[in-house]
């Protein structure tokens, strides 16, 4: 008997329609290239950190429940290391967007920018050094995301402890450089944006949008498993503690949107005002206003109730609304620079933003079949699972 | 009223127990653990506490209480100009509303918890066993008639590995 696959697979129809959505969205960035190039390679850069923000999310998921010596998230882990094993996706995205760094980033041209903001920005911001360091930022998240992902599937085969232990520590590296590393791309990928703007607290809130829609893509493949059949491994225990953990981690973000809004409201600097007066009135006002709704109060409210927590409609659907909502949250923070004091929605946002999370899909659920969806000698399973001595006898997973 | 009490020396052993008193009809009055034991309620057959609903109604008073006093005395009472911002401006009143609100909602329940528990400072603890702090779990059932069958329950008891069974007469907890 193979061990190490199940006969998870998605439906050929369902496959023909993401490959289709795949080709029509490579298609219209394409042709965006030449007929709209500022606002593809706007939109190029949202969907790029978004894809980075899930499989990121994922893996520091997986990091800080290895790193915290987690005994109820083992029966689910597989699917948080499916979802982490494709931070390559946006490796090549990354890739692809330095061809777009003239259009993007008003530092890459404009020499007035040097002489106006002095220091070390010049240092910094230069584009060659830029290349190296989002090369070294990915290589950090897929080397040490990879070790961990590698000693798991090892424990499959090889009942010992000390893959564990490894993973113990690879998991405190992961969070220590991987966040340093997030932290920095944070700033050089959308702060320097509007190269006069910045915050100190930026960071930290991309850091929590990340977390947080990591696990919302987390929830969504769980109750998907849960659905088709897998009801007795992912249990509504489990669900129960996702749902906690995203309404904690909701909470987490409109705290740090708040403290990042309020400080620069109260100070009133010109150059740091200059952000939010762009993304205060008209169409971008109701946007931000419509922002904190997706991303805190709809999840707050709705997921208050120990219910509805535990229910998988409604988890999966507060899971959509944060998933939306960061999208939005990446649009405003993003387009205004590109659209002006307008915003609109068009083709160029909607198909290769389509296209890519087709992609990301199609290689979570390959991934998915490569290993066993759960992780037989983990030795904390019995804590996660209280039955799995009978489920890993049987097979039945 | 009379009480049995059991000792155990095992989590898995009291969950299994309790589980199989409950099923034979005999009524709980409480266990007693060094920790809380997970699963125990859902094995007890307790409802689920309400004292959430109270939390919530705390916190809900908390932002009440915070926009209210702000409002009135940063911009009736004593309205003082700082930075040129409005004298009534939500994005200032923030910061109180949700401590306050945290602050109502935390105490609230702190207090609620006492008084549901009569519990107060200085309240010496009856116990069962003086280790069911330490390492014992310790369950008590009501004898409340004839129908306790006592063969029956210490039978149960000792295939679960009873380290030691009793009988308290009169409610001495």
């Amino acid at each position: 008997m193979n061990t190490n696959s199940n006969s998870l697979a998605i439906p050929k129809a369902v496959q023909k329609f993401l490959l289709l959505l795949i080709v029509a969205g490579s298609l219209t960035f394409i042709a965006g290239l030449f007929l709209s190039p500022r606002r593809i390679w706007g939109n190029f850069l949202i969907t790029d950190f978004y894809i980075l923000s899930l499989s990121l999310g994922a893996a520091f998921f997986v990091a800080v429940n290895y790193a915290s010596n987690s005994g109820w998230v083992v029966a689910i882990r597989r699917i948080p290391e499916a979802i982490s094993s494709t931070i390559w996706l946006s490796g090549i995205g990354a890739l692809i967007l330095i061809f777009g760094i003239h259009s993007l980033y008003e530092w890459s041209h404009s020499a007035a920018i040097h002489e106006e903001v002095s220091g070390y920005f010049k240092a910094w911001f230069n584009e060659s050094f830029f290349i190296i360091r989002l090369v070294v930022y990915f290589v950090v998240w897929i080397v040490l995301n990879r070790a961990i992902l590698a000693n798991s599937n090892r424990q499959d085969k090889h009942p010992d402890i000390a893959y564990t232990r490894k993973n113990v520590r690879n998991s405190a590296l992961f969070i220590i450089f991987g966040g340093i590393a997030f932290c920095l791309a944070s700033i050089d990928l959308m702060m320097s944006l509007q190269a006069r703007w910045y915050s100190t607290v930026f960071p930290v809130l991309m850091i929590s949008g990340m977390f947080l829609s990591g696990l919302a893509i987390i929830i969504v493949f769980v109750v998907i498993l849960r659905h088709i059949g897998y009801s007795h491994i992912f249990t509504t225990e489990h669900l129960h503690t996702l749902g906690n953990y995203l309404l904690s981690f909701s909470v987490f973000w409109v705290y740090l949107w708040v403290s990042q809004h309020l400080l620069i409201w109260y100070s009133n600097i010109p150059e740091e005002t200059s952000y939010y007066i762009f993304r205060h009135f008209g169409g971008w006002g109701s946007l931000s206003f419509l922002n904190v709704v997706l991303n805190w109060l709809i999840p707050f409210a709705v997921l208050l109730p120990v219910a509805a927590r535990k229910s998988d409609k409604i988890m999966l659907q507060m899971a959509i609304v944060v998933l939306i909502g960061h999208w939005l949250d990446l649009f405003i923070l993003v387009m205004p620079a590109f659209l002006g004091p307008e915003p609109s929605v068009s083709v160029w946002e909607i198909l290769p933003f389509i296209g890519f999370i087709s992609l990301f899909v199609l290689v979570v659920f390959r991934r998915l079949r490569k290993s066993s969806l759960l992780p037989v000698n983990d030795p904390y399973l019995v804590e996660s699972l209280p039955d799995s001595e009978r489920i890993v006898k049987s097979r039945n997973f | 009223m009379d009480l049995f009490s059991a000792v155990f020396k095992d989590e898995d052993d009291l969950l299994k127990v309790t589980r199989q008193v409950r099923d034979s009809g005999y009524s709980i009055y409480d266990i007693y653990t060094p920790y809380a034991v997970h699963g125990l309620d859902d094995a007890m057959g307790l409802k689920p506490s309400k004292l959430s609903y109270l939390c919530f109604g705390f916190a809900f008073l908390g932002l009440i209480v915070a926009i209210l006093s702000q409002y009135w005395i940063g911009s009736i009472d004593w309205p003082i100009n700082v930075g040129g911002k409005p004298f009534n401006s939500l994005p200032a009143y923030l910061p109180v509303t949700f401590e306050l609100t945290v602050l109502f909602g935390g105490v609230g329940i702190f207090f609620a918890f006492l008084f549901k528990a009569k519990l107060r400072p200085g309240k010496t603890a009856k116990l069962v066993n003086p280790h069911s702090t330490d390492y014992y779990f310790i369950l008590t059932l009501e004898i409340k008639d004839s129908s306790f069958d006592s063969e029956t329950v210490l039978s149960l008891c000792r295939q679960n590995n009873a380290v030691e069974t009793k009988i308290i007469l009169g409610n001495a907890l």
